[in-house]
């Protein structure tokens, strides 16, 4: 993994790895395709740059990239407003091919449910928000989303419970979520 | 096994490969977008703004430096907007023909000044181009140039720092007309 920084080669493994799980990742956040391809290639370029400080005791591959993917979006959504007015004034955005337009188009058609919840998430405060996003939205573990968050197995699983309270969803019931907005993949 | 990629996902492969070969910093204070993938697709100037390129400077920092590095590759640094003309001869000197354009504010040049060279599916490129709060970096790799092509790189104030663009002509590049950015200052 700490290759990937220094090593075109593997590199391009974890990319092809990891980059479907990504680009769901940021469709189930984001609806614009434009938008999308910047914030896949943020994430990448910021994994790249933070390959030398992976431990592969803190957790999955999976859940580091999804880890430095949430925080590329949550900057994105901050500043989208400020950008947004800057872009058009620019009058340009990232050109995509027609191939990549309708992949990607697929991608966040096929998570627009998932974004509807992720938007209902909103009225949630950060802590529970963070790990129901990643356990639920995401399909991480647990584990692995308290190890993305840099909290305790037990504390997440505290947060979680809290999450689904707030959201009046059945606790531990998977059906249920998924009736709630997740679709089951 | 791994799907193929679309044209996107391989311009971003690309891009990241040629960011760990030429073993440049990653840094996240810079908006990464690129600009210009030669390898990737036809329409490959995009606007970019930049939102702290200094144009009024105290320092004694360069406009702007070209350097030849090995493997056929010419970095590009452009710290301030100034001396455009300059920089056309430090490219020439290496062996680039450049276009290169800094307006004022509320300006750009119209559409349609030169027309974007075909992608050459026969080598990868490992050009690179960076546009951000530092300023502009190109990673400019000589075969995308060969053959008579033009670097085109234009560059504009606006109301929170500049604009940009870069794109490869293949054949003539018109004169900038210049054209009101409306929503610029």
């Amino acid at each position: 993994m700490r290759r990937i920084g220094t090593d075109p080669d593997a590199l391009e493994t974890f990319y092809r790895e990891h980059l479907p799980a990504v680009q769901r990742f940021v469709a189930r956040r984001v609806d614009d395709p434009h938008t999308a391809a910047d914030l896949v290639a943020d994430t990448f370029l910021a994994a790249i740059g933070a390959a030398s400080r992976f431990d592969p005791s803190s957790g999955s591959a999976r859940g580091w990239i999804f880890g430095i993917a949430r925080h590329t979006v949550l900057m994105e959504h901050r500043q989208r407003a400020r950008r947004a007015r800057a872009v058009d004034r620019a009058g340009g955005r990232r050109e995509l091919q027609p191939d990549a337009i309708e992949n990607a188009t697929a991608r966040i058609d096929a998570e627009q449910e998932a974004r509807g919840l992720y938007r209902r998430l909103e009225a949630l405060t950060p802590g529970p928000r963070a790990v129901f996003e990643l356990v639920v939205l995401d399909q991480l573990s647990v584990a692995e989303a308290a190890a993305v968050l840099h909290i305790r197995p037990g504390a997440a699983r505290v947060r979680l419970h809290r999450a689904q309270k707030a959201l009046g969803l059945h606790t531990g019931s998977t059906t249920s979520l998924e009736a709630n907005g997740r679709p089951s993949r | 096994m791994t799907p193929p990629l679309d044209t996107f996902e391989t311009q971003l492969l690309h891009e990241l490969r040629a960011t760990v070969q030429v073993g440049r910093p990653v840094d996240r204070r810079r908006r990464w977008r690129p600009v210009h993938w030669p390898q990737g697709v036809a329409a490959a100037t995009v606007a970019v703004v930049c939102g702290a390129v200094a144009v009024v400077s105290l320092s004694t920092t360069p406009a702007f430096a070209v350097d030849a590095r090995p493997g056929g590759i010419v970095e590009v640094e452009v710290n301030r907007l100034e001396d455009a003309a300059g920089l056309e001869r430090a490219l020439e000197e290496q062996g680039v023909a450049a276009d290169v354009q800094y307006l004022g504010r509320q300006q750009k040049c119209a559409p349609g000044r030169y027309r974007e060279a075909p992608v050459d599916l026969s080598y990868r490129s490992r050009s690179v181009y960076t546009l951000g709060g530092d300023g502009i970096t190109v990673t400019l790799d000589r075969r995308d140039v060969a053959g008579g092509r033009t670097l085109v790189i234009t560059a504009a104030l606006t109301r929170d720092g500049s604009a940009g663009s870069i794109g490869i002509a293949d054949g003539p590049v018109g004169p900038c007309r210049l054209v009101d950015d409306a929503d610029g200052t």
